[in-house]
């Protein structure tokens, strides 16, 4: 999941990849040290962090893509209104 | 200063052993309390993703369970922080899919203008068609009257027609281009236009009952009075010949209206050709009974 995320996570949300990263390695470690209860805790949460910077990168896409189509209508409106009789 | 080390150590002790002395720490899971109302609050939320909301509850349940039980602080917070991510992403994928919503809606809008644009541009042309359209058959009309139609005293109903006699709610009506009968600023009829009237009289005879208006009109060109005068001149002269031709004279009457009641703009020359005619109207029916001479024909001019 964070491997899924990180592309648009990266460049939207790139704290919330950030700390999912970190606790991935640390969730590595947790199970090499023989912690299991612990590793599966880091790994839940990094999941749960991933998803959200997912989202989070969704979110922010979709406003822009809104802000960019509105920009295009009121253009395109203009130009009509221009050329039109 | 040791004493102190020997505190905080014993502290740490105390903690990492799960002391029931030392109180919960109420802040992840206050936390997670906060980002779930957050998110249940919002209406986009609920609109556009109910079942991420459902899942934050769930998780905020099982937080709120463990603690209820007694279980340690560090798997509360745990649970805790999984039900405050949970209740992030609800409102996070919310505002996505309200603002893929809105695109979508933006592109109908955008579909919207598009086809209005085009619209209008077929209208125009469509106009512009339709004003060519009329102004030949108003220069073809032109021609037909300037050129005398061949006479067919065979079909009567035919001829009529052809000089485009029409039904209408005063009777039939006949409509004379001026050019047709007379001469330019003459009240004299042209042998062409003579022979025209009588053969209008004779669908008059076939009409007994029937009362005659004589109407004549001009264009806007020249001064009221010498068109009201010539229009009357030229209605008169009609009304004699209807009269030669066996039409009763008291059942004539005559009028000059000068360039009142255009039937086309006098902005064109054929538009002004048009307006200069004659008017014969067969009055039928009822309205030829009713009651009155004079009072009749003015009656019916101004109901047009």
């Amino acid at each position: 999941m964070v491997a899924q995320a990180e592309p648009e996570a990266a460049r939207y949300a790139p704290q919330l990849l950030h700390g999912a990263q970190t606790k991935l390695l640390l969730a590595q470690a947790a199970m090499q040290s023989n912690d299991n209860q612990r590793a599966r805790r880091l790994a839940e949460e990094a999941e749960a962090d991933a998803r959200l910077a997912s989202a989070s990168a969704e979110r922010q896409r979709s406003e822009q893509a809104v802000v960019e189509l509105n920009r295009t209508l009121q253009t395109l409106k203009e130009e009509l209104e221009r050329t039109t009789p | 200063m040791n004493a102190a080390r020997i505190f905080v150590a014993s502290l740490g002790l105390a903690t990492a052993a799960g002391c029931a002395t030392s109180p919960p720490d109420p802040r992840p899971l206050n936390e997670a309390h906060a980002a779930y109302d957050a998110a249940q609050k919002d209406p986009h939320v609920r609109k556009f993703a109910p079942e991420e909301l459902a899942q934050a509850s769930a998780a905020l349940a099982r937080a709120d369970l463990l603690r209820k039980e007694g279980a340690k602080d560090d798997v509360v917070r745990h649970q805790a922080y999984l039900a405050t991510q949970s209740a992030r992403v609800a409102q996070e994928l919310a505002l996505a899919r309200a603002a893929q919503a809105e695109i979508a809606s933006a592109g109908e809008a955008r579909n919207r203008i598009l086809l209005e644009a085009r619209t209008r541009e077929v209208e125009a042309l469509r106009q512009e068609a339709r004003e060519a359209e009329e102004a030949r058959l108003e220069a073809e009309l032109a021609v037909e009257r300037a050129v005398s139609p061949q006479p067919d005293s065979a079909n009567l109903e035919a001829e009529l027609r052809a000089l485009e006699a029409r039904r209408s709610d005063r009777g039939w009506v006949l409509t004379l281009g001026s050019g047709l009968l007379f001469d330019t600023g003459q009240s004299t009829l042209k042998p062409g236009g003579r022979r025209r009237i009588e053969e209008i009289a004779q669908v008059m005879r076939g009409h007994p009952e029937g009362k005659v208006q004589v109407e004549g009109f001009t264009d806007s060109q020249g001064s009221e009075p010498y068109n009201q005068a010539l229009s009357e001149k030229r209605a008169q002269a009609v009304t004699i010949v209807l009269v030669d031709s066996g039409v009763p004279p008291g059942r004539i009457v005559a009028r000059g209206l000068g360039p009142n009641f255009p039937v086309a703009s006098n902005a064109s020359e054929a538009g002004r050709q048009l307006n200069r005619r004659v008017e014969i109207v067969v009055v039928t029916g009822e309205a030829s009974s009713a009651a009155g001479g004079s009072a009749e024909p003015q009656e019916s001019r101004e109901k047009r």
